[in-house]
């Protein structure tokens, strides 16, 4: 793979991968790892993609995937540091406070969990189809619905409480 | 009620857009993914830079081949050869 075809592949998905990331964690430095870390992985599995679908959907999931999994590890580092009361290593969303990055948008989405979190930005931020999160996901359409159903609950509930 | 503010909420999410240096984050993930990144400019003299390596070796080889060896060349060029007083030492002793 030439350097010249990442570079195209970067510039052409970046914004898409930027958005997703930016509405799914807090805090820039957070983001800023995440989407890092999302193009490190499509630059290696670059070499084997076998165009089965588009490149934007393959790009789009590894997005989705690798959210979702940044997301878990977060949370149990935070629980870990919690319980052992040392708050200094929960990671860096200290460094950036909701309020300064204007990220206390997402506040009510902090509330989900990570799937949830995932499942209500796919669907009424992104405007993507159930059976598309479904297959994205692993999951089936019904377990798609009823978490979105919770999660949109759950925001709902907070937004009302926030103003 | 409800359904209006979270409609507005998620139409906020939608127009959320914060920003970013896409440059240094390409910089970044070019260096974690093992690669260094160069710019044209930098791609055109790392050629220049190689190809005069290159020639240099080439151009060593070749008088290391056909020729005496260097040690054997600084020698002729110190002490002369034999066959002419041209050189700096050679050139002092005739001149005494």
């Amino acid at each position: 793979m030439r350097d010249s075809d990442f570079s195209k592949i970067y510039s052409d998905h970046r914004e898409m991968v930027w958005k997703l990331v930016s509405r799914y964690v807090s805090g820039q430095h957070d983001r800023e790892d995440l989407f890092q870390e999302v193009f490190v992985r499509v630059h290696k599995a670059l070499p084997k993609f076998r165009g089965d679908s588009g490149i934007g959907s393959w790009i789009y999931r590894i997005a989705v995937n690798t959210s979702l999994n940044h997301l878990r590890k977060m949370k149990l580092r935070k629980g870990l540091s919690e319980a052992l009361g040392m708050l200094a290593l929960t990671g860096h969303q200290e460094d950036f406070p909701a309020e300064q990055d204007g990220s206390a948008l997402l506040r009510p989405l902090e509330k989900l969990n990570p799937r949830q979190r995932m499942i209500l930005i796919l669907s009424d931020v992104e405007e993507r189809k159930l059976s598309e999160i479904a297959e994205m996901l692993n999951m089936s359409v019904g377990t798609v619905k009823s978490s979105l159903h919770r999660a949109r609950e759950i925001v709902r509930k907070e937004v009302e409480k926030n103003g | 009620m409800d359904k209006i503010m979270y409609e507005d909420y998620t139409v906020r999410l939608k127009q959320y857009r914060p920003d970013v240096d896409f440059d240094g984050l390409y910089e970044r993930i070019s260096r974690k993914a093992g690669r260094v990144s160069f710019g044209p400019m930098g791609r055109f003299s790392l050629a220049l830079a190689g190809a005069a390596v290159v020639a240099s070796i080439a151009a060593f080889a070749f008088v290391s081949y056909f020729s005496a060896s260097p040690g054997e060349l600084a020698m002729d060029y110190v002490f002369g050869n034999g066959r002419s007083a041209s050189s700096p030492v050679m050139a002092y002793v005739f001149s005494e």
